[in-house]
């Protein structure tokens, strides 16, 4: 079931596919969501569910809020 | 009035106790901008060559820039430069919170101190009042402690810079504090400040500054406030501020571990920005003008002790680099560099040189006193900061750096100093980014990455290539970057939130009245780039192509573990960056500008 | 209509004062601004905003009855016909009333709203 939101934030709006934010599975982990996507998983930098930050592991829950952030330039 | 500035420079000469009010030069600020730019010209300009960084004929500069203290987003960052006394080269270290704003209300752009003091003094600068007052309570005291003090004592609308122990013991790493938590931390500018017996500086200000096109300024202010505000990226960085770069540099095996010999730290779990956040921050706290406080002030229960951070850096250093995993040790040394006056990256990277060290039988008990150093004992790491900052035992030998530490130590110690110029490397290790590790040895303070962060350019074309790209972004970067510590204020809203920097030609034209393009503006950053070049090979005997290298660790030695297992950058790539960068940048073989290059850049006062 | 803050909002990086002054006064000043920000640290490590809230106390204490109401119910002094006397100062129960040498008159909010646009942590607002 396609319930979790996912969104990416700056260039990778660019890298992935068209449609941002857009829906994709529970059940499996970000890594794997990211993957699946086409991305470069040294471009997704910070990962955030539900407002808070999480590690690539996090298996994706029903109703789950993802954001995907780049690093654009560090410190 | 000179438009977007202050007006007035303050020259303080600490041996004959007198202070010389001038007006700024006009010139000065059109062909230097300010901060960074203005400490370039005046330490090359007046210090003269061979100069003893600690002694009176070195000086201390106090800049602010054109932005600063205006309603643009960060416009607190203050510089301050001075001939290093860790690397013998160019200093400057910037900081944020509300310092350069508040000396531009008492009307003064920039501070030169001179000489030495033969008692503790501190500048008192209350508008037009400019006066040495003596600052012998304080002397001895922390940083923290002090700030509070003259706060109470003179009012809480007085911003107040300080030294601790560790400027007034001469520590090669000390740093100048501010604001309760923010730091000018690299090259030792904080040992320049503590040997000219400078204990602080008080500074309040009720003036307006001047800008040429107010109606402009003020829409295209609001205009870089809204975009800020409205960023997708606000949200993550007002949670986790720089800390929420722990992770990800995790991730990419860039965060140096144990003495970086290694780019991962297994226990990173309880080290997360979003653990600082559930545990032990209090206060999002933001520097002047800020609209993305990324300060995050927290209190540990643990040690009942307050601190701004630790942000990234001091989790690298004072967490991953000496193997220690509970966030609130990492918070209670931050806490404790804070009040010593000690940066904390330079005192981790050494801290956990000493251990390497003594985990490789090159020190033992008998150097330290007894004092076991393993990498993960926090406790050890606790009384190394005290010991640094009081110049006692083993600390005395610490407190000069890196550098000389291996010197000291001896064995092959030296192949593991991680320090570039005499500049402990700040916390990226990058034995798999030969953008950022190039940006490491090409910095103008020695191994920092403020000058330039580029592992975006490793990440975008590939860890491995060696290209002529890969240099052109360093050289891009160490020129936009700079830009911002001579305009006085933060780069982090470009770096983080992605707002654009073809809001700040506009911006400059509309504040201080002079129509120049973001190409101007570069030319001078490059201008100011070239410079410091220039007072490196002028006061480094010797200097060059040698003084770029990076330690051996980085070129001989493979990553043993973790997601960058078995990289490293070979010397052969290491001499082709260095070949590449130079001929862009128009320098010689050995890293010298070249005469044309001064003369397209107006260095012609540059002596070859 | 009443300008509003919580404290536990804010930064302490005084955008508000900084929109304030400029539109107030058209000047780069936040010494010009009509609300105030206290930090409190090293500890307990917070900010305290304190904003006008109409109580009204300036107005009984007036000498010359100078302070008057604007279309938005704000309290402003009104500078042509105040002495200087500053008894609306220390009336104030907030400390909200604020002088600056440039002028012999002091100062308060009226309301304008410029500081709630420019409060990126919605530490201000009006209630």
């Amino acid at each position: 079931m396609n319930n979790v939101q996912l969104t990416l934030v700056g260039l990778l709006k660019k890298c992935g596919p068209a449609q941002s934010p857009l829906s994709v599975e529970s059940g499996r982990t970000v890594m794997e969501v990211i993957t699946d996507l086409g991305l470069d998983p040294d471009l997704v930098a910070i990962v955030m569910v539900n407002g808070r930050q999480e590690f690539k592991s996090y298996r994706l829950q029903e109703g789950d809020n993802v954001k995907l952030v780049p690093m654009v330039g560090g410190g | 009035m000179l438009s977007g500035y202050g007006g007035q420079v303050l020259r303080v000469n600490l041996t004959d106790r007198t202070i010389e009010k001038t007006e700024l030069d006009p010139e000065l600020a059109k062909d230097y901008l300010g901060g960074r730019g203005f400490a370039a010209k005046i330490l090359y300009s007046e210090v003269e060559k061979g100069a003893d960084p600690l002694g009176g004929g070195n000086k201390l500069i106090v800049a602010a820039g054109p932005l600063s203290g205006l309603l643009i987003p960060g416009a607190g960052k203050t510089t301050f430069a001075a001939k290093s006394p860790a690397t013998g080269g160019y200093a400057d270290s910037n900081m944020g919170g509300l310092l350069c704003a508040e000396m531009k209300y008492a009307g003064y752009d920039l501070i030169i101190f001179e000489g030495i003091s033969s008692e503790p003094a501190y500048l008192f600068i209350d508008d037009d009042t400019a006066e040495l007052r003596d600052a012998k309570p304080y002397w001895g005291q922390g940083c923290i402690t002090v700030e509070t003090a003259l706060k109470k004592e003179l009012g809480e609308d007085f911003q107040i810079a300080t030294v601790g122990p560790g400027g007034e013991n001469l520590v090669k790493f000390a740093c100048i504090s501010h604001d309760f938590g923010r730091q000018a931390g690299r090259a030792g500018v904080g040992a320049v400040m503590g040997s000219k017996k400078l204990k602080a500086i008080a500074v309040h200000g009720t003036k307006d500054i001047p800008v040429a096109d107010m109606e402009e300024f003020r829409r295209i202010g609001r205009e870089m406030y809204d975009y800020c505000r409205a960023s997708d990226g606000w949200e993550v960085w007002y949670r986790l501020g720089t800390a929420g770069v722990n992770v990800p540099s995790n991730e990419w095996g860039s965060f140096p571990t144990r003495n970086f010999q290694s780019g991962y730290f297994e226990e990173i779990e309880t080290l997360t920005g979003e653990v600082m956040r559930e545990t032990i921050v209090i206060t999002d706290k933001a520097c002047f003008a800020c609209p993305c406080a990324c300060g995050k002030y927290s209190y540990s229960k643990k040690w009942d002790i307050h601190v701004e951070g630790p942000e990234y850096e001091t989790t690298a250093f004072l967490g991953a680099n000496v193997a220690v995993s509970d966030i609130e040790d990492v918070a209670y040394a931050n806490h404790l560099c804070d009040e010593l006056g000690i940066d904390t990256i330079s005192a981790g990277n050494v801290i956990a040189f000493a251990m390497e060290c003594f985990e490789r039988g090159i020190i033992t008990g008998e150097d330290t006193r007894g004092l076991g150093l393993s990498f993960g004992d926090s406790e050890a790491v606790f009384e190394l900061i005290e010991k640094i900052a009081r110049r006692e035992g083993i600390g005395d030998v610490l407190a000069e750096g890196v550098k000389h530490a291996a010197e000291v130590f001896g064995g092959d110690s030296a192949d593991f100093a991680m320090h570039i110029k005499g500049l402990e490397i700040s916390g990226y290790e990058s034995r798999n980014a030969p953008a950022m590790m190039l940006a490491y040895m090409t910095a103008d303070v020695g191994g920092h990455h403020n000058r330039a962060w580029a592992i975006t350019y490793d990440i975008e074309v590939g860890r491995d290539a060696i290209t002529e790209y890969k240099a052109a972004q360093v050289i891009e970067l160490q020129h936009v970057r700079p830009l911002m510590d001579c305009l006085g204020a933060c780069r982090l809203q470009w770096v983080e939130l992605g707002m654009p920097l073809d809001y700040y030609a506009p911006a400059m034209k509309a504040i201080t009245g002079l129509d120049r393009s973001w190409e101007d503006l570069l030319h001078i950053s490059e201008r100011v780039w070239n410079l410091t070049r220039a007072f490196w090979a002028r006061e480094v005997e010797g200097f060059g192509r040698e003084w770029d290298y990076p330690p051996p660790r980085w070129y001989t030695e493979p990553v043993p573990t973790g997601p960058t297992k078995g990289k490293f950058v070979a010397r052969e790539d290491v001499e082709k960056l260095l070949d590449m960068y130079y001929n862009q940048r128009g320098w010689d073989t050995n890293g010298i500008p070249s005469r044309e290059k001064l003369e397209e850049l107006g260095l012609d006062f540059v002596a070859t | 209509m009443y300008l509003r803050a919580d404290s536990s909002k804010c930064t302490g990086c005084r955008l508000c004062q900084l929109a304030c002054a400029l539109y107030r006064f058209q000047e780069n000043n936040p010494k010009k601004s009509c609300l105030a920000i206290v930090p409190d640290f090293p500890d307990p490590g917070v900010f305290e905003v304190r904003t006008c809230t109409q109580c009204g106390d300036c107005v009984e204490v007036c000498p010359v009855e100078c302070i008057l109401q604007n279309e938005k119910g704000a309290y402003y002094i009104d500078r042509d016909e105040c002495i200087g006397c500053l008894d609306c100062v220390d009336a104030c129960p907030e400390d909200v009333i604020f002088t600056h040498a440039d002028y012999e008159a002091p100062f308060e909010c009226d309301l304008c709203e410029e500081c709630v646009h420019f409060c990126a942590y919605g530490a201000l607002y009006i209630e």
